[in-house]
């Protein structure tokens, strides 16, 4: 049985379909990365899978952790779960964490509740937990407030509060995106350590193919609320078949590139919900498009799992 | 910490002594004799002259300044210009009235409006949301002195619960004062509640929308856990700065509503006091009552520090490494 098993997830709200037609999966200790331009539905998708939609955003389908329905259970059950299975890293760590808290009594209230932990253990669990992700107690006290910590520091504290507990997924949700480039490499590796260390199934959500390359085994590339392409990272980022995968990777920049020369863009922008093409919703964007884009194309996929939802794929090795 | 209350203090001793300058200022400008109130329209030309004497207001006026100030710091308030007596002795008995009945109004402000305003952000768009603020619109729009004045038909005239003014002073026993107070202090209470539950409500609302509550929630706090512990004394800061700003229309309130109660208070000796141009205790309780908001308004600003360490140390300290 799969540690995650999402399938036909959909999101709406007044009417207006945000994500549809979702399907994941992801095994016990396994990576999964979901790439996508923002708005495509990537931190929806996390949300929803995580109980936490914003107030009127409905979830349909199912998201099954442990075989378990999530989408089916109360808010009780839910908070059995959030922290303890499944933990989530956000992408702002400067307001992911509460202000007037100290670090250490935010890293602490999560074993503090699951682990059944006293107060002083939970406390002397959150330092420990805190050194860990690499904030030394002699240096960064857990006594200290997040606006006293940078915000690569900030960023250790927002992982430390997700693998308190230990839980069996952890979802990243741009983790990195909000932090300059040198902190991004560091806070990447410190993520694929303590998931190899734990044994944690990672889902790595972002907009850097790079980061999704670098991080897991999985992918999944999502387009305006669906998912277009998925499979492997090697077969899906080395033979790409959906046209939106291949804009996204010729979008890239190459070392390669001669400089002066523009760099390759996807012409257009996503549309937003209720504004998608009615068929394919890239068709409008889409190089390759014609009449037969005017249905919605299914997810198919290959013998090897490697699925493209698209009338007109790229051949394998084709060069575009 | 020290630092920040010395400032502090500073700041509120150049608010008095502005507050001071601008009471001692109008009185003198105002038309009115003392003098020839306290002796009437027939006294005579150095009869009138003799009492202006021995009040001293033959005196230049910086110096009859100086003297009042120094009386304020030494504690020796001259003597009222009606009563006949120091001002210390109008204004003790007067106080044990107005502190209690203002802190009262206070404390009920504060237990009606913070878990009614959190209710109505946690049921937002619901019927207890759409009942509370419908209830606060009534609330905001009620004057209160019409407010008090309807609590005793109902109460005093027709229920025969509770008095319908006066108060048998302290040496009556808890329980008589108290019930002298409590429509007093609802009349007060409930517009100031009423504003503050709003203020309440939208400051809790925007603290739900916070990425750190989704934090909360995401570590397995049910919706009331998070708001309680992460939410609540965040949504505060905006809560204490009106709550700040409501004190001192509390005093301004007493003046009304201790008329209409005929409470034997500040509110209403300074309303007598200014009838009676009786400059003595006019420019004495004004003082007062400044000394009170300005000391108020300390008290919030280091509730701030208490409530949010960003605010510690008085400035904002950047991100640093």
């Amino acid at each position: 049985m799969a540690l995650l098993e999402v399938s036909g997830l959909g999101v709406d709200v007044a009417g207006l379909t945000l994500l549809d037609g979702i399907s994941l999966r992801l095994d016990r200790g396994g990576s999964l990365g979901v790439v996508g331009e923002s708005g495509c539905g990537k931190s929806l998708t996390a949300l929803s899978i995580m109980g936490l939609l914003p107030p009127g955003l409905r979830p349909r389908g199912s998201v099954r952790l442990d075989g378990a329905d999530l989408l089916d259970a109360d808010d009780h059950a839910l908070c059995a779960v959030r922290g303890r299975r499944v933990a989530m890293v956000f992408q702002e760590p400067m307001t992911a964490l509460n202000p007037v808290k100290t670090i250490g009594a935010q890293v602490a209230e999560g074993p503090r509740r699951h682990l059944g932990l006293s107060r002083r253990a939970a406390r002397e669990h959150a330092r420990a937990v805190l050194h860990r992700v690499g904030l030394d107690p002699s240096r960064v006290s857990p006594d200290q407030y997040p606006h006293e910590l940078s915000g690569g520091q900030c960023q250790r504290v927002v992982i430390a509060i997700a693998v308190a507990c230990g839980p069996a997924l952890l979802i990243a949700d741009e983790p990195t995106t909000a932090l300059d480039v040198s902190t991004q490499a560091r806070i990447l590796d410190l993520i694929l350590d303590l998931v190899a260390d734990e044994g944690m199934a990672l889902l790595m959500i972002s907009h850097d193919m790079a980061v999704i390359a670098e991080t897991v085994t999985d992918m999944a590339v999502m387009y305006a609320g669906h998912v277009v392409e998925a499979g492997t990272c090697r077969r899906v980022l080395g033979d790409p078949r959906h046209p939106y995968t291949r804009g996204l990777m010729d979008a890239m920049p190459r070392g390669s590139g001669r400089p002066g020369e523009p760099l390759a863009a996807i012409p257009g922008t996503v549309p937003p919900p209720g504004a998608w093409p009615a068929g394919c919703a890239f068709r409008d964007r889409c190089p390759r498009a014609d009449a037969a884009c005017a249905i919605r194309p299914p997810l198919v996929a290959d013998a090897d799992g490697h699925a493209v939802a698209c009338h007109r794929p790229f051949g394998a090795g084709e060069r575009s | 910490m020290a630092w920040f209350i010395a400032k502090r203090a500073v700041a509120l001793a150049l608010t008095l002594v502005a507050a001071s300058l601008v009471v001692f200022g109008v009185l003198e400008v105002l038309p009115g004799d003392p003098a020839l109130l306290i002796l009437g329209v027939n006294a005579r030309e150095d009869t009138l002259a003799a009492l202006r004497e021995s009040m001293g207001l033959d005196q230049p006026a910086h110096w009859r300044y100086l003297a009042w100030i120094g009386g304020l710091l030494t504690g020796q308030l001259a003597d009222s210009l009606t009563y006949d007596v120091p001002v210390t002795e109008l204004l003790v008995p007067r106080i044990a009235v107005s502190l209690p009945l203002a802190l009262m109004a206070l404390t009920l402000t504060v237990a009606l409006a913070l878990p009614l305003g959190v209710l109505a952000a946690a049921r937002r768009g619901r019927a207890a949301d759409g009942a509370i603020m419908g209830a606060s619109q009534l609330g905001i729009a009620v004057p209160n002195f019409w407010l008090g004045i309807l609590l005793i038909l109902l109460f005093a005239v027709t229920l025969r619960w509770l008095p319908s003014g006066g108060f048998p002073g302290w040496e009556a026993g808890v329980g008589p004062a108290l019930a002298a107070l409590i429509m007093p202090a609802v009349a007060l209470a409930l517009p100031q509640a009423a504003i503050l539950a709003r203020v309440t409500r939208s400051s809790v609302l925007e603290v739900l929308g916070e990425d750190y509550m989704r934090t909360a929630r995401a570590k397995g706090l049910s919706q009331g856990e998070a708001l309680w512990h992460h939410g609540l004394r965040n949504a505060l800061i905006p809560v204490v700065t009106i709550m700040g700003l409501q004190f001192s229309f509390l005093l301004a309130g007493t003046i009304i509503i201790e008329n209409v109660f005929n409470l034997p208070g500040i509110g209403r000796l300074i309303f007598q006091a200014i009838g009676q141009r009786d400059i003595v205790v006019v420019r004495d309780l004004v003082v007062l009552l400044a000394a009170m908001v300005g000391v108020v308004n300390v008290l919030v600003d280091l509730s701030y520090a208490v409530l949010d360490p960003r605010l510690r140390r008085g400035h904002l300290r950047g991100a640093h490494g």
